[in-house]
């Protein structure tokens, strides 16, 4: 870390503490209209979508009845009274039914074998909650340290609990980050490049190098590789990260890990 | 009006300094953070009152974790091209201690804006509002060591825009 940590600490504390407050109840008011307001939308739509429930109901069950055999021939499908928000939309995270399910750890865990070459690959922690689904396995390559991480993470128990669900491009922006890109399916990619690990007592000599993506359905994939054995501790055994960019891209956006 | 819409507004009242703090920090200027403040007061409303659910576990940590989120979701909409030329003129402050402080504040502002905006949000968490990298982590929806990481890369980039002028502005931001 090239600059002490209190220095930027104490920095953004001075920059805050004298900035001259607006007014607070005006905020508090504004805050609450504006909560009320998305109150009344969300009952609005939860009462649209009983009625669209409802109607459909209401063109079905008399044809189970016996009723007009025109309407049930009629091919037209049946739309909802309004369009709620889609899986795309900013706020909204994807419904869990659109996502894909994953396969089982064990072949996860053999693919990861399989594409890296890696001589073992660990489970370190799955949940099968059906709440979050992720699914994070360590391994060695060329005895080189890697992670591999898999996870929904517009965790449905965020949505639910009213929280501001993060939009599969929240990784990054391209606009800002020249490492940053949109594939051409809408998913989002960060590629960190070779840089020293960091962290408290971790050796200088100890490299890094990550990709991350995003893709549009909510899934979160994470790779990183080690020159070295550990993430923290070992001894280094290559002069570079055991995989290279391409070989973590190719890893990151197969199709091998969804069911 | 209800005990729990009373327990909001109090809680909203004690909370709305902080909250706005971040925001400037976040946003860069005194419109956006009053917008962005506002938005986030409506989201935590909306919990507060939900039927059928208990009370927030921790709402001052609940409040800034949508506040983040809504800004980098806000972030992620907003055009390029909206991005303002100049900044509106804050309310009036009077003295040179607070000159000093708005001088800071607006080099301060100017050098995180041109940080990523997740790499914004991950410093004000770390070292505005004290949270541990594994809450940053969690509210932010990425891995720790992708916290440390823009952690390291956002410090060096606000060393390379402020240069040598660090230790200067936080002696006079403390004058």
């Amino acid at each position: 870390m090239t600059i002490p940590d209190h220095g930027v600490d104490l920095l953004l504390r001075q920059a805050a503490q004298d900035l001259a407050l607006p007014d607070v109840d005006r905020l508090v008011a504004g805050g609450v209209t504006r909560g009320r307001t998305r109150r009344r939308r969300a009952r609005i739509g939860t009462t649209f979508a009983s009625v669209a429930v409802v109607g459909a109901a209401a063109l079905v069950v008399p044809q189970l009845l016996g009723g007009d055999p025109q309407t049930a021939r009629d091919p037209r499908p049946i739309q909802p009274a309004t369009s709620g928000p889609t899986a795309g939309s900013p706020d909204v995270a994807p419904p869990a039914d659109v996502l894909r399910p994953l396969v089982p750890p064990n072949e996860m865990a053999q693919t990861i074998r399989d594409v890296t070459g890696a001589s073992d690959v660990h489970e370190v922690f799955v949940d099968e909650s059906g709440k979050d689904l992720p699914r994070l396995f360590y391994g060695s390559v060329r005895s080189g340290f890697i992670s591999f991480r898999i996870r929904w993470y517009n965790n449905p128990l965020v949505v639910e609990d009213g929280g501001q669900p993060l939009a599969p491009s929240h990784i990054c922006e391209p606009a800002v980050e020249p490492d940053c890109t949109t594939r051409s399916d809408g998913s989002r990619l960060l590629r960190e490049d070779v840089r020293q690990s960091g962290g408290a007592g971790v050796p200088p000599t100890f490299l890094e190098r990550s990709l991350t993506l995003a893709t549009d359905d909510g899934w979160q994939i994470d790779v990183i590789a080690y020159n070295c054995t550990g993430e923290k501790e070992g001894v280094v055994v290559a002069p570079e990260p055991v995989l290279t960019m391409a070989e973590m891209e190719a890893l990151a956006t197969s199709d091998a890990w969804y069911a | 009006m209800s005990r729990r819409h009373h327990e909001f507004e109090e809680f909203a009242r004690a909370r709305t300094p902080q909250l706005y703090r971040s925001a400037w920090m976040l946003c860069g200027d005194a419109h956006r953070a009053e917008d962005l403040v506002q938005d986030t007061l409506a989201k935590v409303f909306v919990r507060w009152h939900r039927p059928l659910v208990g009370a927030i576990d921790n709402p001052a940590a609940y409040a800034h974790t949508t506040l983040v989120r809504t800004y980098i979701s806000a972030q992620r909409r907003r055009s390029n091209h909206e991005r303002p030329t100049e900044h509106l003129p804050e309310q009036a402050v009077t003295g040179p201690q607070h000159q000093d402080g708005a001088a800071t504040r607006l080099t301060l502002a100017a050098a995180l804006e041109e940080l990523a905006p997740l790499d914004r949000a991950v410093l004000v968490m770390r070292y505005l509002d004290d949270t541990s990298v594994a809450d940053t982590a969690a509210a932010l929806g990425v891995s720790g060591q992708a916290v440390r990481n823009r952690t390291l890369r956002a410090l060096d980039r606000l060393r390379a825009v402020l240069g040598t002028s660090l230790d200067d502005l936080i002696e006079s931001g403390g004058s």
